[in-house]
């Protein structure tokens, strides 16, 4: 279970449930204090940004950036690294990344040339293809309709 | 914590402004209780000064202590106007009220409430 906190309205700390104090002011702004010692500072009219020990003044002082400049570099690290991923391993993922761009863009082209060539071949196939079906259809059109008709005259017949 | 002689600010449109308590129902009530006052200041309305009325609070300086251990306090004693049925006596709530006047069947100060904490 992840527990819902609330930040201190004077320390900047967590909040709990079951914790703190609501207070409302009479223009209806809410201040939600951690505990007596953050209410009683807040009632003295002390600002938290002058006492060493809220969040508040850690920012402002830059007391805990250090530690949030390491883990930002850690975060970084790991995405930048290179895994497998699916139908394509390391190795061959590095092997591209190690190319040249003009030997990538070559053997490109060629794969692109190749595609053409392919197409083009198999144009000119479908072609003679075509070519040679209505050569033997147009003599087959000629018979069907003999044969067929002896047949449906047979056909008729019986 | 609102005991006899206590005063309280007046937070709707009932024409009272500042009334003092003259009656708890048991040694000091506090927000959703329904306490007998007379009315201290007033202008034009529907009450005037020196007038017995019943009032529900619903604002303490003293702090209210909810069933999730959570805290909630004001600025100021403040309440609201009723009739004997609890019905309020103006036709606006102008300050806050809490959660606990739904326990206390106050729904219509809850309705007319514009905010409610």
């Amino acid at each position: 279970m992840v527990l819902k906190t609330q930040t201190c309205r004077f320390s900047g700390l967590r909040i709990y449930p079951g914790k703190g104090v609501v207070f409302i002011r009479v223009d209806g702004q809410q201040f939600l204090f951690l505990k007596q010692k953050c209410r009683a500072l807040f009632n003295q009219r002390k600002r938290p940004a002058k006492l060493a020990w809220t969040t508040l003044y850690r920012k402002q002082h830059r007391k805990d950036q250090e530690a949030q400049v390491a883990r930002k570099k850690r975060r970084n690290v790991t995405k930048a690294a290179t895994r497998s991923v699916a139908g394509a391993s390391l190795e061959v993922i590095q092997k591209k990344k190690s190319e040249k761009p003009e030997a990538r863009k070559a053997s490109r082209e060629a794969a692109l040339r190749e595609i053409k060539e392919r197409a083009k071949k198999a144009k000119a196939d479908k072609a003679v293809q075509r070519a040679q079906a209505k050569a033997a259809g147009g003599k087959a059109v000629k018979n069907v309709p003999k044969g067929a008709g002896k047949a449906g005259a047979k056909s008729t017949g019986r | 914590m609102i005991i006899d002689g206590s005063r309280l600010v007046v937070t709707d449109n009932s024409g009272a402004k500042e009334v003092e308590c003259i009656k708890t129902r048991g040694r000091y009530a506090s927000i959703g209780d329904i306490i007998t006052c007379s009315v201290k200041k007033a202008i034009k309305g529907k009450v005037s000064q020196g007038q017995v009325v019943k009032a529900v609070i619903v604002e303490t300086k003293k702090e209210v202590q909810r069933k999730d251990g959570s805290v909630i306090k004001f600025d100021r004693n403040a309440c609201v106007l009723v009739n004997q049925k609890g019905l309020p006596i103006g036709t606006r709530v102008l300050g806050f009220v809490t959660h606990e006047l739904r326990a206390r069947q106050m729904m219509k100060v809850l309705s007319l409430a514009a905010r409610v904490f």
